[in-house]
Formats: structure tokens, C-alpha cells, sequence
């Protein structure tokens, strides 16, 4: 019972983890926290159900063009509303967090209310990525699907975590949310490297709601526990670090799933908060806060 | 101490009380409707404009004056109302009692929630309060037994004629105006306000830049349970609705509509975006996509609101300089 | 002599009603150091971030090396051989001390195609130069002292070989020995054929090291000259430049 409870939670967590990461990565880069994460998510899901189930377009089509989807409103966002803030606030930070917060919260509420208006408020199952009778996974019933989707999801956060340390890109991108201006000195179009960042994030986010769409049906406002969870995972992480985005992903889903059973299922999305409020009591920095620069 | 922050103890720079008296006088001006005949309808709507003018001017004190934001003022009411509501269903107490207790419980949670947050810098206030609000909602919903989920739980009418309802709230609102501009020119004032253009700058002066904040948005989140619980008893069903985070968004954007950190602005906001807002759901719901649109193109390019705005081209007028848009919006910051 | 760097009749600030640089110009020879001094406030850090993009002229212009910089942006300009040590923080602090002083020519490989041959010969020709950099190579940069994180700047700024290097007050905060040291490196630095735009509050250094100086008084040129020339009178010299505004 443990075992198989651990391995739910783990599967969950890589979901959260790679929500969470896209969302840490904006952190590291542009110092602010976007708000309309949970859209993202909820962009791919729809992108992929209805690609599928409206045009008929095949699986293996419809996934990667509901990452491309996240990833171009991710794209679309930092260029029209998140850039500009580097134009006029310079150096204030306090100007650029107002800015920010009320602009991405906006867009959030944007997002869910046009997609209501376009597809109902209703929710739509997605399609499964393979079909095939129930496997055992340490005493879990997984369904290859579920395999499957969590295959790829590790696919993407383990590719993502090792371009970041390992490939000139990522460590490019980690230099400048180390220091902006020494990063435009030795040549790293800052600018280039947000909108790279956002456009990823995006479409992680993206990955993970259409990856979870057969699991839990997307609906305009299913963004908002994933993006929830994302936020108490980068607390938990610490803020702006990918290694801490991976870890507090994989803890927040054992504690849910430990928590479903030994306190209560139809409260585990309160877990989060518990943990959350943990967290700012006793390591405000976070788990992997001794990387974070004071800003 | 008291030595170091005596430069800040000057009186509160000159300012206009004109927003104040342009507020009291829109309020004076609604006052008369209901007995020349304003349907009830109608007057449903004002009450509703003037309970979120409580809410945003409520966030406007955290956000346009002490630089704090919450994702929670939907969430703070909804405790608010809920803590009156189940006073009076599992206990019988009074709506007299509850309603204050109401505050009190929010100002409490408001209190842990900043004593937690507000010591570090960085963005924990907004992602807490975005948990906690959500999450309540959550509780609620699950808690079927108890809160009876969505479809609510009765609670008492304070008055029996609409208009005594519509009349509460126009005192409320008044109050809350005089008593946030009174606040604003105390020492207390200004350390906000200090807070917000630099809280290391504000720090180094021997402003106790934690206690202040924490005091700002428990008195803030106290004030929003206050608001929640009186409307509780005006709508009489209370559910997990009035927690939604659409409804901190309309909040939000009558507070940038109407102007950041301007006394008049979230009255004026607020009364804009809900009257519009009946137009814009007979036409089909479409305030939800409106108003986000405005804040956002408000934001981007029209950072001090109507209010600000007004108020910058009546001081240009006057012959005040307002220079920059940017020192135009500090001097307006001022009550 | 001819110039690197020709700033032409400047205007720049950071809010759209004040000027901070006033209808500057000033030359930066070839192969040599320049200095600029001036009091705090004088605008000496504008004038390195106008030059490097990071804040845009109102009026006039920057040519280097005969070609509009003007509006370059700052990326632009470290592949077209600038290079910039900033007055404050110009190191990653959560990156090992090789990092750092790889990644900015590993950046620029991809846009000035070295090979990684000649990279990794820079990089051990550094490591030489400077010992403490070789001892404490896998270390964070963040643990790093003041002094330090100096030297390891200026072994980033040699592993570029830039042909314009701008300084910005090398020796704020360090003890006199290791000042020392940092100007024996900038004298370096013009030996192997960098230009360099020194900004220094240490006078005497700076006459010393730069072959020609400029006065900068409230974002103009007040004074200038070859250095030789204020070495007999600096004390008078310096009085009369820095005293009489004031
Ligand atoms: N980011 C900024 N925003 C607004 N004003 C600035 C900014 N940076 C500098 N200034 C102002 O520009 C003027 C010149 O500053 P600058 O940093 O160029 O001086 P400096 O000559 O380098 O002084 P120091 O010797 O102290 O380093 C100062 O009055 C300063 O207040
Ligand atoms: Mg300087």
C-alpha cells in the first residue's frame, strides 16, 4: 500500500515538477512570477483535445502541436506584455512586480474567460496516447497510456534539466539569471534568452495538460490547482532553481498521495498549503535557497 | 527610534482633500435615488458597486499605497461571510456578533499570512494568498456536511426594505473614505507610503517597514471579512462564489481603472466596472474579457487610471507641475 | 595617434527630463590606456554604459573603430571586440571560477569561430598569469574575496583579447597591493595591443598609466591632456580641476 502510494505520488509529482519547472525558469530570468501559468497547461490540454477530437488530427500530430501552442503563447506573452517592463522600470523591482503580478493575473482571467466563450464551459476528456490492457508497476495498475505519458513528461524534464547545466544554451540561460548586464556583455541577447524562456515554459506547461487531458479532462478553469501547485513546488524548490523545481515537484505529489490515504482523499489539494506555510515557517528560501541571489 | 524617523514625522506633504469630497459627493448623490424611485433592480446593482468599493479600496490601501499585493480579497470576504454564516447555523449567534467576528477571524488569518510572508522579499505575499484563497474555496466545496458546498447556507436578512441595505452601504463606504484618509495623513500614513517608493530606503530610516506591512494587510484582509459578512446578510445565501478569483480580478481591475493608489479611484473604478459589467453579461457575459483587456492595456499604458489621469491634467490646469507621468502619480499617491 | 573609439558630442541620461552626459566627446587611442576621471556623480559609469549599449544617446554619436555604435545593443558590441569590466558585479556568483572564465569566450566562439584549441590555450594562459585563479578554479565565484573576484575579471578580460576594454574603477575597495597589481594588469592589457578606458577615483594611478587624460565635471569634458603634462603639477592640476566647480 505504501509502495504503490509512493509511486502514484511520484508519477504525479513529474507532472507537477514539469509545470513547475518552466515556472522557475521565468523566476531565474525575469524576477517575476507568471500568473497565467495554469493557462499554459490549460492551452495544451484543449490544443491537444480538440486538434484530435474536432479535426481529426492524429496523436502523434496533436501532442507536439499543443507544445507549440503553449509554447507560442508563451512566445506572444513575454514579447507584447513582458518585455516592455525591461524598457521602463530599469532597475526598480517594485515598479516591475506590480507590473507584472496585475498583468499576468489579468491574463489569466482573459484566457479562461475566452476559452469559455470558444469552447463552453465544459470539460473534454482527451484521447489516449497508446490503448492496452492494465499493467502492474510496484503494485500499481498503470495503464500503458499512463506509461506512456509518464515516459514522455520524464523525457522532457530530464532533457530540459540537462540542456540547462550542460549545454552552452542552458548555461547561457542560467547566466543571465545570475547577472543580466554581464551576460549582455559577453554577448547573450538578454532579450532573445526571456523570450526563449517564456516560449519553453510555455509549452512544458502546455505538455503537462495535454499529457494529464485523459486523466483529468480539461475545462477553462482546470489551470488553476496545477498552476497552484507549481507555485507552493517553487517556494518549496526555491525560487528560480530548476534542481528545487524537481524535487519539491516529486515531494508535493507523495505528501498529496500520503495524504489521500492516511488523512483524506477529497482534501488533498489542501496539502499544498500545509506544506506552503511549512516552508515560509521554517526554510523561507526554500530547499535549494542557498543558490538564490538576493535580488 | 522616534529620533531617527523624526524627518518622516513632518505632516503629510500638502494634498488635495478634493478627492475625498468628489467621493462624498458621489455618495451624497446616489443617497436620494432609492425615494425618487430607483427600481429595485437597479438598486441591487448600486449595493453590489458599493460592496466592491469596500473590496478594492481595501486593495488599494494594500496595493496602490503600501506596494503589497494580494490575490486574496475575494477569498478574505468569503471567509468573512462564511464565519457569520456558520456562527448562525451551528450556534444561533446573532448577525450582530458574527459580522464582527467576522473580521476579527479574517484579520487573524490576515495577520499568520503576513507574519509568514512579509519578513522576505519577493513575490511569497501574491503566491500565498493566490494558495489560500483558492484552497478555501476548495475546503468549502468538499466540506458538503458542513457548508452544505455550492449550494450554500441561509443566513438572516438584516433589514427588511432593500433601501435600508442600499443606505448601509453608502455609510460604509463614506466611513471607510474618511477613515483611510484620515489614516493616510497619520505618521502610520506615510510609512506606508514610504514602504511602497522604498521599502530599503524607508528600512534604513528606522521605519519598522515588517510591522507596518503586516499591520496594513491584516487591518486590510480584516476589513475585506467585514465586507464579505455584511454582504452575506444582504444576498442571505452565502456560497463559495463570492471567494472566486474572477471576483478578485473585477476588484483588480477597478482599482487600475479607477486609479493605484488614488482615494477616489476604486469608488469610481468600481461603480464603472460593475454598471458596465450588467451590460456586459446581458450582452453575453462578456465582462470577464473586458475588463482584463482594460487592466492590461491600462497598465501598459495608462499606469495612474482615470482618477490619476484626471487629476493630473486638473493639476496642470490649476498650475501644480505635474512633470513626469511618473512623479504626477507620486504626488496623486498622496490622499 | 589614431582613435578606437570616437564619442561625438553626446547627450544621454536615464529619465527623459535630465541629462546626465552633456554634449560629451572624447577619444580613445589605439593600443594605449585613457583615462577619465571626475568626482562621484560626474557621470564617469554613463559614459562606460553609453558606450556599451546599455543606455541609448539622446544626441551624437559613438563610432569605434570608424563604425556607428550608436545604437548598438550591448550583445552586439562583445562580438564586434568590446569588452567591459563594470564597476560592480560583472562575474556569475553561482558558476565556478573556470566558468567563468570560459563561458563569455564560448559565447563568442559561436559568432568569432575560435577553435576550442585556441580557447583552451587562453584559458590556460590565464590560469598561469594568475595562480590564484588556477588554485581556486572548481570554487563558486561567491566565495571568492573582493580582491579576488577583481583579479578573476580582469583573467575573463584577457581570455577575450578584446581590442576596447572599459574599466570602471578597478581598485574601489582594494587593499594597495592588489590595486597594485590590478594597474600592472591594465598596463598589460595595452602592451598586448587592447585599448583601454580606464575610470579610477586613484589619480596619480591613473595619470601614471594612461597616456592621455580627460576631466569629466557634470557630464562634460572639463580638462584634458597628455599625461605627461599633469605629471609635473598633479596636486595643482588636480585642485584646479576637480576645486573650482566646487
Ligand atoms: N540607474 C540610474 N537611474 C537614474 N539615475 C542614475 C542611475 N545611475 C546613475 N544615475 C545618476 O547619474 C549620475 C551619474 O552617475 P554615474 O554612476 O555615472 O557617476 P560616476 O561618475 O560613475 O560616479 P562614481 O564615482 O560615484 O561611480 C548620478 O547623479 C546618478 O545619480
Ligand atoms: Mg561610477
Amino acid at each position: 500500500m505504501l509502495s504503490s502510494m509512493l509511486v502514484s505520488g511520484l508519477i504525479t509529482g513529474t507532472f507537477y515538477a514539469l509545470m513547475a519547472l518552466g515556472l522557475t525558469m521565468i523566476f531565474g530570468v525575469l524576477r517575476i512570477v507568471n500568473f497565467a501559468h495554469g493557462e499554459f497547461y490549460m492551452i495544451g490540454g484543449f490544443a491537444y483535445v480538440l486538434l484530435y477530437h474536432n479535426l481529426g488530427v492524429p496523436i502523434a500530430v496533436a501532442l507536439p502541436a499543443a507544445v507549440l501552442a503553449g509554447g507560442t503563447l508563451g512566445w506572444i506573452v513575454e514579447k507584447l506584455l513582458i518585455r516592455p517592463i525591461y524598457a521602463e522600470f530599469g532597475g526598480r523591482q517594485q515598479g516591475r512586480d506590480e507590473y507584472a503580478i496585475i498583468v499576468t493575473f489579468a491574463l489569466s482571467i482573459l484566457l479562461i474567460a475566452a476559452m469559455t466563450k470558444i469552447v463552453g464551459p465544459w470539460s473534454l476528456q482527451g484521447p489516449r496516447l497508446i490503448d492496452g490492457p492494465p499493467l502492474l508497476l510496484a503494485g500499481v495498475r498503470v495503464s500503458p497510456h499512463q506509461i506512456a505519458a509518464l515516459g514522455i513528461a520524464l523525457a522532457f524534464l530530464f532533457g530540459t534539466l540537462y540542456l540547462l547545466n550542460y549545454s552552452l544554451w542552458g548555461r547561457q540561460i542560467r547566466a543571465v539569471a545570475q547577472n543580466r548586464s554581464a551576460a549582455a556583455v559577453m554577448g547573450v541577447d538578454v532579450g532573445k534568452v526571456s523570450t526563449i524562456v517564456f516560449a519553453t515554459a510555455g509549452g512544458l506547461a502546455a505538455l503537462a495538460g495535454a499529457l494529464l487531458s485523459n486523466m483529468i479532462s480539461p475545462s477553462p478553469d482546470v489551470g488553476a490547482f496545477p498552476a497552484i501547485k507549481s507555485y507552493v513546488i517553487i517556494v518549496l524548490g526555491g525560487l528560480g532553481s530548476p534542481l528545487g523545481a524537481l524535487i519539491g515537484g516529486l515531494l508535493l505529489g507523495v505528501i498529496e498521495s500520503l495524504g489521500a490515504i492516511y488523512i483524506s482523499f477529497s482534501y488533498r489539494d489542501t496539502y499544498g498549503l500545509a506544506l506552503l506555510v511549512l516552508v515560509l515557517l521554517l526554510r523561507p528560501n526554500g530547499l535549494f535557497g542557498e543558490t538564490r541571489r538576493e535580488v | 527610534m522616534a529620533s531617527r524617523v523624526s524627518s518622516l514625522r513632518r505632516p503629510a506633504a500638502p494634498t488635495s482633500r478634493t478627492q475625498l469630497l468628489v467621493a462624498l459627493a458621489i455618495l451624497a448623490a446616489l443617497a436620494p435615488l432609492p425615494s425618487l424611485g430607483l427600481e429595485i433592480y437597479w438598486q441591487g446593482v448600486v449595493i453590489t458597486s458599493l460592496y466592491y468599493a469596500l473590496l478594492a479600496s481595501n486593495w488599494n490601501l494594500l496595493a496602490g499605497y503600501t506596494g503589497l499585493f494580494s490575490l486574496a480579497p475575494a477569498g478574505f470576504a468569503m471567509l468573512g461571510a462564511y464565519v457569520t454564516a456558520l456562527l448562525w447555523t451551528y450556534a444561533g449567534v446573532e448577525p450582530w456578533l458574527g459580522i464582527p467576528a467576522g473580521a476579527i477571524v479574517c484579520a487573524i488569518v490576515g495577520l499568520v499570512i503576513g507574519v509568514l510572508t512579509l519578513r522576505l522579499s519577493g513575490p511569497y505575499l501574491a503566491l500565498t494568498t493566490l494558495a489560500l484563497a483558492e484552497i478555501l474555496r476548495v475546503i468549502v466545496l468538499n466540506s458538503f456536511d458542513i457548508t452544505r458546498g455550492e449550494i450554500g447556507l441561509q443566513v438572516p436578512a438584516l433589514f427588511a426594505h432593500q433601501s435600508s441595505y442600499y443606505y448601509m452601504f453608502l455609510v460604509a463606504v463614506g466611513g471607510f473614505l474618511i477613515g483611510l484618509h484620515w489614516l493616510l495623513g497619520q505618521p502610520c500614513g506615510l510609512y506606508l507610503r514610504a514602504i511602497r517608493n522604498d521599502e530599503t530606503g524607508a528600512r534604513a530610516r528606522g521605519v519598522r517597514t515588517v510591522f507596518w506591512k503586516v499591520f496594513a494587510f491584516s487591518v486590510s484582509s480584516g476589513l475585506s471579512g467585514l465586507a464579505g459578512a455584511l454582504f452575506a446578510h444582504y444576498v442571505i445565501i452565502v456560497s463559495p462564489s463570492i471567494g472566486h478569483l474572477l471576483v478578485t480580478g473585477l476588484v483588480m481591475s477597478m482599482v487600475v481603472l479607477g486609479g493605484m493608489g488614488t482615494l477616489l479611484g476604486p469608488l469610481v473604478g468600481a461603480l464603472l466596472v460593475n454598471v458596465s459589467s450588467e451590460y456586459l453579461r446581458a450582452a453575453g457575459d462578456y465582462q470577464h474579457i473586458v475588463f482584463p483587456i482594460v487592466v492590461i492595456l491600462f497598465a501598459r499604458f495608462c499606469r495612474e487610471g482615470l482618477v490619476g489621469r484626471a487629476a493630473m491634467i486638473f493639476n496642470a490646469r490649476v498650475g501644480t507641475q505635474a512633470r513626469s507621468g511618473a512623479k504626477a502619480t507620486e504626488v496623486l499617491a498622496s490622499p | 595617434m589614431s582613435a578606437i573609439l570616437q564619442i561625438e558630442n553626446v547627450t544621454a541620461g536615464y529619465s527623459a527630463d535630465i541629462d546626465i552626459l552633456r554634449g560629451l566627446s572624447l577619444n580613445v587611442r589605439k593600443s594605449s590606456v585613457t583615462g577619465l576621471v571626475g568626482l562621484n556623480g560626474a557621470g564617469k559609469s554613463t559614459v562606460m554604459k553609453s558606450i556599451f549599449g546599455f543606455l541609448r544617446p539622446r544626441v551624437g554619436r559613438i563610432l569605434f573603430d570608424e563604425q556607428d555604435i550608436t545604437h548598438g545593443r550591448p550583445h552586439e558590441l562583445a562580438s564586434k571586440g568590446l569588452w567591459l569590466i563594470p564597476q560592480d558585479g560583472g562575474l556569475f556568483d553561482y558558476m565556478s571560477v573556470e566558468t567563468n572564465l570560459r563561458l563569455p569566450i564560448e559565447t563568442r566562439r559561436a559568432v568569432n569561430g575560435l577553435s576550442r584549441a585556441e580557447i583552451d590555450r587562453r584559458v590556460a594562459d590565464v590560469m598561469e598569469q594568475f595562480p590564484i585563479l588556477q588554485e581556486k578554479r572548481r570554487q563558486l565565484a561567491t566565495r571568492l574575496s573582493g580582491g579576488q573576484r577583481k583579479l578573476l575579471e580582469f583573467g575573463i578580460a584577457h581570455v577575450q583579447r578584446p581590442t576596447l576594454c572599459l574599466i570602471d574603477e578597478p581598485s574601489i575597495g582594494l587593499a594597495p597591493k592588489v590595486a597594485e597589481e590590478v594597474f600592472a594588469h591594465i598596463s598589460t592589457l595595452a602592451k598586448t595591443g587592447t585599448s583601454v578606458l580606464l575610470v579610477d577615483h586613484n589619480i596619480r594611478k591613473v595619470i601614471e598609466v594612461a597616456s592621455y587624460v580627460y576631466v569629466l565635471t557634470l557630464g562634460t569634458v572639463s580638462a584634458e591632456g597628455e599625461s605627461s603634462v599633469f605629471q609635473t603639477d598633479l596636486h595643482g592640476q588636480v585642485k584646479e580641476w576637480l576645486g573650482i566647480n566646487y
